[in-house]
């Protein structure tokens, strides 16, 4: 599932990405998102999502793979499309694009710092209580994928899904979500309980809620950049719109740049991208 | 060790505390009358004796399905190694429950260091290391470090002192390479060895594990062992285990309690002297070790008593006398139980 | 389909913004539901519910269309205030690996949370009328409580009011003219940023209109089939593990006394 794969690219790369610290990450993400709402135009949306393919692709996460995580969004900004649609194409399709362009900000977010690290680093800004919720959610998750998994494996194998009737596949998947239920109940309180046996007093982790580091001054920085082009085309926007091609030319070059400069270089080799972990590992 | 043993059931055969004769379960009225619930209850931690007691234990389930751990009584020294063999089913996890508070019996008491751990494991509870069956729900924390400094932090302790005890717990078990792994990427015998840390960690006077073998190829089978056995012996701590590897058992525990269905405390002994009593380990479909059958056939067969062997270290000196001279210079089979190698 | 899975930079600012104070107004009444020696034990509780809500949303049985939503039965488990929380811990968690906007996450909280506090308070309503018939009530519930939060969904939505004439006015690209377009000729720019002062609303309408019939044509779908899972969910639990149903009336009610 989406989630065990991004997770999985969070904690298995090493690249600068992976290694910024999360509320850097945070930060140029918040930007990010920013320049990406704020235009109305096209090539600087476009502008956005190019940069995110290039810093994905020298993070090694697999760039198809994090695009076709960002188009899913995209499915539901085409019912908003549709509504807009008063005989051209590009309002549609930069509602379209803004959408899919914000999903692969955020994407890129989480596929380069996992969940408990972003939980650390939100936690000057959330109440002390939704942390710990949030830190015991993303544990459970995985546990409960498992037992999902299992129980849909365990109906499949038994005919549960036979036929293509919705009703079989609703069946088959009503009792595979009762048993993992059911289950949830049994884990959460066997979790509970060994809470309280290790002496529980309200902090699950011991990560500090981390800072800024000279070495994310480049991300943040850049980000920033981006950011305030983004607010400035949008209110200088009469000057400057016939000049909207120019970032997204300087976008493109970026990518190019980035893909051609060979990913081992950086780090003094230590950096093993991650697609070629997938790659290696047997998935 | 007495060997006669009588094995009718019904009969009021209890052993006094203390004996240590192995004993089969006597009718139920015996046992309750002989440990009132007030008087365990009552029993402070200055009765330093037992480390943990469970005086005929009723529990029903909410699906109307009972469980009780009467018979024998359960009451487990300090200091002693103690194992709990018994069917799928037969209560062992639910006993585990009990000791550690999870579960309330409908009837009976439970002493753990002292309290009743139902109400009050909390003022023990610095003191007990737990490691239930399912590692997956007991690894809370983001990463192993975090998981296993998880009971130190969760005390106050002053970041230098959880850093040191943290640390010796990963090097105790031989896992510090794994400190900054997120759990659910582990092999089962790591999250199992994580687990394990984690329960160790605070230096625990108590160490429940219910199943602690499970999952962990032979190498690290025998490292854990051998750490617990030395935990035991250098620092007195007790230990409760259940196993379904009944040829370890002779290893890890100096006293065993055998579960039949339902829970009922059928067996109590020595490892040697419970595992002579075929039938009844039978009926709770245990078959006892391989070792333990070689000399009792052994036994019958030639006439000449020899004891169960408590390892493979053992049971080849023995035969090796038997056979005859052994060669000089000659390589031992197994490990020597006190004496293998740091795990780090 | 009542999660608002509106992708980010489609609603204006001030509705994002306004999503997030009810967030954090709920988020605050929640916590203060809940507060005192008990609150830890809540922790795993609401951990696990949420990620039931995670896992279920994730698997889609038919892809993209209709995935299960569970959150009917997250508020008739956790109560009202477990709900809220579970269902900010959700939406924030599904958000940040792209399933749904980050931005609208306070009003997708808002949503959520309602159905969980609507669902817990009809279905141990209808419950009392048909302490029998636990399934049916917990189905009932389900069905009146996504076709509110789905008018909820849609209500956000109209006030929005979201304008083509507005993007043109920004100065986009014209593709017929291959060129951007000069504000003054179609109407008066309005700033975006803090009033939401609305052009050309009839424009609009039309569009909203349309929206509307999509989304209860495709609820009332998913309103069945949600409520068919719910129902059964609801009965099965009851009948395995009947103390997990939160008030003390229903257990009595059901199992004899058995609490």
């Amino acid at each position: 599932m989406d989630i065990a794969t991004v997770d999985y690219w969070a904690n298995a790369g090493g690249s600068y990405l992976h290694r910024a610290s999360p509320t850097a990450k945070l930060m140029a993400a918040a930007l990010g998102l920013a320049a990406v709402i704020v235009v109305f135009n096209l090539f600087l949306v476009a502008t956005v999502f190019v940069l995110v393919v290039a810093l994905a692709w020298r993070a090694g996460i697999p760039v198809r793979k994090l695009i076709l995580i960002s188009l899913y969004p995209g499915v539901f900004a085409l019912l908003f499309a549709m509504a807009q649609f008063h005989g051209d194409f590009i309002i549609p399709g930069t509602t379209i694009a803004k959408a899919v362009g914000a999903a692969s900000v955020v994407v890129l977010l989480i596929a380069t710092t996992p969940y408990p690290r972003l939980f650390a680093a939100l936690r000057p800004v959330l109440p002390g209580f939704i942390v710990e919720v949030l830190y015991v959610t993303y544990r459970s998750v995985f546990i409960l994928l498992g037992v999902l998994s299992d129980a849909l494996i365990a109906v499949r194998l038994r005919g549960g899904f036979t036929g293509r009737a919705l009703g079989r596949r609703l069946q088959g998947a009503a009792v595979a979500l009762a048993v993992a239920t059911l289950r949830s109940f049994e884990i959460s309180e066997r979790t509970y309980a060994v809470m309280q046996m290790r002496g529980y007093s309200g902090r699950i982790s011991g990560e500090a809620s981390g800072g800024l580091h000279l070495r994310d001054v480049p991300l943040v920085g850049a980000a920033a950049a981006v950011a305030g082009q983004a607010f400035l085309f949008r209110y200088e926007w009469r000057a400057l719109n016939p000049f909207s091609w120019a970032p997204f030319a300087a976008a493109l070059l970026v990518l190019a740049v980035a893909m051609l400069v060979p990913r081992a270089a950086v780090a003094g080799g230590r950096e093993r991208p991650v697609s070629e972990m997938l790659r290696g590992d047997a998935q | 060790m007495s060997e006669s043993v009588d094995e009718h059931k019904g009969e009021a055969v209890g052993p006094a505390v203390g004996e240590r004769n192995s004993a089969v379960e006597p009718s139920a009225a015996a046992v309750q009358d002989s440990f009132p619930k007030a008087a365990l209850a009552a029993s402070s931690d200055g009765d330093g004796r037992f480390a943990a007691r469970i005086n005929c234990v009723r529990h029903r389930y909410e699906d109307g399905s009972k469980v009780e751990l009467c018979g024998l009584e359960f009451a487990v020294e300090r200091g002693q190694r103690v194992a709990v063999l018994g069917p799928n089913g037969s209560g062992k996890t639910t006993l585990f429950f009990h000791l550690v508070g999870i579960l309330r019996p409908s009837e009976g008491a439970v002493s753990v260091l002292g309290v009743d751990p139902a109400h009050d494991f909390a003022k023990v509870r610095q003191r007990i290391g737990v490691v239930l069956q399912n590692v997956d729900e007991q690894l809370l924390a983001p990463t192993v470090w975090d998981d296993v400094s998880f009971s130190p932090r969760q005390y106050g302790l002053p970041r230098g002192e959880v850093k040191r005890l943290t640390e010796q717990a990963l090097e105790r078990i031989g896992i510090g390479h794994l400190r900054d792994k997120v759990p659910h990427y582990l092999s089962g015998g790591e999250k199992r060895k994580v687990a394990i840390a984690g329960a160790l960690v605070m230096e625990p006077e108590l160490l429940i594990l219910d199943e602690p073998f499970e999952g962990l190829d032979p190498h690290a089978r025998q490292q854990v062992l051998d750490l617990l056995n030395r935990l035991v012996a250098e620092r007195g701590m007790t230990l409760i285990t259940s196993t379904h590897d009944v040829n370890l058992v002779p290893e890890m525990a100096d006293d065993v309690y055998v579960l039949a269905q339902g829970g009922h405390i059928v067996l109590h002994g020595t490892p040697a002297e419970v595992f002579a009593h075929a039938e009844v380990l039978q009926a709770s479909n245990i078959e006892p070790p391989v070792l333990a059958r070689l000399f009792e056939d052994l036994t019958r067969r030639t006439g000449v008593h020899l004891p169960m062997p408590a390892s493979l270290e053992e049971a080849a000196d023995r035969l090796a006398q038997i056979i005859g001279t052994e060669r000089p210079g000659a390589q031992r089979a197994g490990q020597d139980q006190w004496g293998s190698p740091p795990l780090r | 389909m009542s999660h608002l899975h509106v992708p980010d930079g489609i609603l204006p600012l001030w509705l994002i913004l306004v999503g997030w104070l009810a967030t954090v107004l709920m988020l605050a009444v929640a916590m203060h539901a809940l507060r005192g020696r008990e609150r830890a034990r809540t922790v795993p509780q609401i951990g696990i519910v949420s990620a039931l809500l995670i896992a279920a949303m994730s698997t889609e049985i038919v892809p993209i269309a209709y995935h299960a939503n569970l959150t009917v039965l997250a508020g008739i488990i956790l109560g009202p205030a477990g709900g809220v929380v579970a269902a900010f811990a959700v939406n924030l968690i599904l958000a940040l690996f792209g399933h749904g906007g980050i931005t609208v996450v306070g009003l997708n909280t808002v949503v959520i949370g309602s159905e969980t506090v609507l669902g817990y308070v009809l279905f141990y309503l209808f419950v009392r009328l048909l302490p029998r018939h636990v399934g049916v009530a917990a189905g009932m519930a389900t069905v009146i409580t996504l076709f509110l939060s789905t008018s909820l969904s849609i209500g956000i939505i109209a006030l929005s009011q979201i304008n083509p004439a507005e993007a043109r006015d920004m100065g986009s690209l014209n593709p017929h003219t291959l060129s951007f377009s000069n504000p003054f000729k179609e109407g008066v720019l309005a700033n975006r940023i803090v009033t939401p002062e609305q052009e050309g609303g009839a424009s609009s309408t039309l569009s909203l209109k349309r929206f509307a019939e999509a989304m209860y044509a495709l609820g009332a779908i998913g309103w069945t089939l949600e409520s068919l899972l719910t129902g059964f969910l609801v009965s099965f639990v009851a009948r395995v593990r009947p103390s997990l149903l939160r008030q003390p009336i229903l257990g009595a009610a059901l199992a004899g006394g058995d609490g």
